[in-house]
């Protein structure tokens, strides 16, 4: 398993996923029932997770970006830096604590702690982490002590997974332990989704080569990022007072009036797909090269935004080649590519 | 003061393709053809070179040279590099920058040059080295001219921001491969005559449809090549042409425009709004300068087909065509070197046959018009060609100038 995630969450019945089957398997029938998800795409990360199912994950069990108390991350400190300021950006937090460990070993005791003392905790480990995992029964302790209150992503992405010592090796043990008849073939239409381990180990092993190649692209600074964080993260943009026209992303002056009387619109992330096309090695940009070699040509797509401003964007997600023009999509973060060793995130288009 | 006439008097351009040796050389090349095409006196060619070199040193008042300067090997003060290999160090000029438009806007900047009546003669040249950078350092330029932070980080470059003006060409109006394919294949049959393209072999149907896909639905040979080249042109003001000449190559008018970079920021994908916006602005200076043109008097075009849908938008957008039947238009065959039934487009090749070095390819333009409207464009000669339009885009339609021509004597109002 490319990625695992453990999280404490009421079982939904619409998930065609028995959540309460597989945690049986795990033996975590005593915690609140848990599911087990994995994510298959080479531009999703922990970070994507804990910005887009994470999110959902801690709406089900009744908690928002505001209820939370503590961030716990886990990794190098240049990726970590990163993920903490977009988490923050995410989750409309700029005040929220945010501890680094180096490894897991370290960082789930103290989350458990930070839990008990405020109730609420969102741990997120890097893609690429390949220190010391917690052995799955101190997972699963903890789960069983804190079930309802806290959300536990644990993720590895980007390391080969091997037996052992990593997060992504515990993760294979506990693909391994699942029997054949209780993975779900190909519903796309759940969000948690599982792979089998061969996938998984192929796409965790094709995602650490391209990870590790760092491209030579367009060097987009920090603060380019940081400037249009808010349209990037939470689709904020801007209606003018003036003339109604909905702006995005947001400009200094209306293109329509030139008004400077801008204020903040909030879009819905979602659209329809306007205009397609399949770009191959030869026609896409230098930084994209490692993620080509990967996973072969990708989706873009212009989507017209449900409040109508266009967009451009790569497609992701299950279902990619039979999108066409005229169908609804929704937008999800995910990872475009890693320079100079910090991880750079936007907003893709999936099926709706 | 009062605007003057402005006139084409000379012109010339490198053989475009791959180039061995320094960029200022290509720069050199095109300079020194430049010169034998002055108009002169002289019978043999050295004589013509010097006379028009002593002018040239005498006159020339300021120079405008396109150049994205691709490779970003020499990105600062090109032109005073260039002009210095040339031994005119000393003139007034600059580095025009609008990607792909780059040339079309240095020759707007020379024509207004000489009507301000700042100079007498002015420079315009086109130059960009693309092939002398390794493959990945090539994508990475290739990738600059559009929107970084909402195109480029999305995986566009380039050939996939026209892809997504091709899908959505295909699916508004019924646009098919075949239509692109056809454009490639004219404008390949123009450049197998022209000695200074960069492909010169016909091509076929079959072919272009057999390609691999770039990005779909543009394959292979729906794109231009990646090309060194140069053009060098030089405009004079009324009075030092017709000392020159008896009857000059008149630039009639000059336009341009600008919309967002960003192709779906646009308010269409089907069209270039900046094409017909420029348009407009070249027929309007036309009017103003005493001309009489509409698109319908225009003999000889030659337009941005960076990429095959390219020139299917152009035709709709200058007005040739219908909006949404480029594709019946060019299939009809009415863009032919030979048709009459329109203007011949891209007789030169077109930036597919004869190559797109991204600076020179707005001056190289002028280059093929110039011979055109002289009568010396040999086996590629339009018959009686005498009112030439020149399109050149920057990037997927940010920036465009529109130039007009017309022979002496023509197109008068």
């Amino acid at each position: 398993m490319s990625v695992g995630v453990l999280a404490a969450r009421r079982v939904r019945g619409s998930l065609r996923v028995d959540a309460r089957a597989l945690a049986a398997h795990l033996g975590l029938e005593d915690a609140a029932p848990a599911a087990l998800l994995a994510w298959t795409d080479i531009d999703e990360t922990a970070t994507t997770l804990a910005m887009d199912a994470g999110a959902a994950l801690l709406a089900d069990a009744g908690v928002t970006g505001h209820d939370l108390h503590a961030i716990v991350l886990v990794g190098a400190e240049a990726e970590m830096a990163e993920a903490a300021w977009i988490l923050r950006v995410a989750l409309e937090r700029d005040d929220i604590p945010v501890e680094r460990f180096p490894d897991a070993e370290s960082a789930l005791p103290a989350a458990m702690e930070r839990a008990r003392q405020t109730g609420t905790v969102l741990l997120v480990a890097a893609h690429g982490q390949t220190a010391t995992a917690p052995p799955v029964p101190a997972a699963t302790e903890f789960l069983a002590a804190e079930a309802e209150a806290v959300a536990v992503i644990v993720g590895a992405g980007g390391s080969a997974p091997s037996e052992g010592t990593t997060v992504g090796g515990v993760a294979t043990r506990l693909a391994a332990r699942v029997p054949a008849d209780a993975w779900p073939n190909g519903d796309e239409e759940v969000d948690a989704r599982l792979v089998d381990p061969p996938t998984a180990m192929a796409i965790a092993r094709a995602w650490a080569q391209a990870a590790g190649r760092e491209p030579r692209g367009a060097y987009v600074p920090p603060a380019a990022f940081r400037v249009h964080a808010a349209a990037r993260y939470r689709f904020e943009g801007q209606r003018c007072s003036e003339c109604e026209r909905l702006v995005f992303p947001p400009r200094e002056r209306c293109p329509t009036c030139g008004s400077l009387h801008l204020l903040p619109h909030r879009f819905v992330g979602r659209g329809t797909v306007f205009a397609l096309t399949r770009i191959s090695a030869g026609g896409a940009p230098s930084e994209f090269a490692p993620q080509g070699e990967a996973s072969g040509p990708y989706r873009v797509a212009i989507v017209a935004l449900e409040e109508g401003p266009r967009v451009a964007a790569m497609l992701t997600g299950p279902g990619v080649d039979a999108l066409r023009v005229g169908d609804p999509v929704r937008f999800v973060p995910r990872l475009l590519y890693v320079q100079e060793g910090v991880a750079r995130y936007s907003f893709k288009a999936r099926r709706a | 003061m009062a605007a003057t006439r402005v006139a084409l008097v000379s012109a010339g351009m490198s053989r475009f393709g791959m180039h061995d040796g320094a960029t200022s050389g290509l720069f050199a090349s095109a300079f020194e053809r430049a010169l034998t095409t002055f108009p002169s006196d002289h019978e043999d060619e050295e004589s013509r070179r010097a006379a028009a070199y002593d002018l040239v040193r005498r006159e020339l008042g300021e120079a405008f040279v396109g150049s994205l300067a691709f490779g970003g090997s020499q990105m600062g003060n090109p032109a005073a590099l260039y002009l210095e290999h040339v031994g005119l160090a000393g003139v007034s000029a600059r580095r025009v920058e609008n990607a792909c438009a780059s040339g079309g806007f240095a020759l707007r900047d020379a024509v207004a040059a000489v009507a301000s009546g700042r100079t007498r003669l002015a420079m315009a040249a086109g130059i960009e080295r693309m092939n002398d950078v390794p493959d990945m350092h090539k994508r990475y330029w290739l990738g600059v001219s559009g929107d970084t932070e909402w195109e480029r980080l999305a995986g566009l470059t380039f050939p996939g921001v026209y892809a997504l003006m091709a899908d959505r060409h295909m699916h508004e109006f019924g646009t098919t491969r075949e239509d692109l394919a056809a454009v490639a294949v004219k404008n390949h049959a123009n450049g197998a005559l022209n000695p200074d393209a960069q492909f010169q072999k016909e091509t076929t149907l079959e072919k272009v449809l057999a390609a691999p896909m770039v990005c779909d639905p543009l394959g292979l040979f729906d794109c231009c090549g990646t090309t060194d080249g140069a053009a060098v042109v030089f405009v004079a003001a009324e009075s030092l042409a017709r000392e020159l000449v008896e009857r000059p190559v008149w630039i009639a008018g000059s336009g341009a425009a600008t919309d967002a970079l960003a192709v779906h920021d646009r308010a269409s994908m089907t069209e270039i709004p900046a094409t017909g916006r420029a348009l407009e602005r070249a027929l309007i200076d036309a009017g103003r300068a005493g001309f009489d043109i509409t698109p319908a008097d225009v003999d000889v075009a030659e337009l941005h087909d960076c990429f095959t849908i390219a020139e299917i938008l152009a035709v709709e957008d200058l007005g040739f065509a219908e909006k949404g039947a480029g594709g019946a238009y060019v299939r009809s065959g009415a863009t032919a070197r030979t048709s009459g039934a329109g203007p011949a487009v891209n007789s030169s090749g077109g930036l597919k046959a004869k190559g797109h070095p991204l600076g020179a390819t707005g001056v190289a333009q002028a280059v093929e018009v110039f011979h055109q409207l002289s009568r010396s464009a040999g086996k590629r000669q339009v018959p009686d060609a005498r009112v030439g339009l020149t399109h050149n885009v920057g990037g997927s339609g940010a920036t465009c100038a529109v130039h007009l021509f017309a022979r002496d004597g023509e197109a008068e109002a």
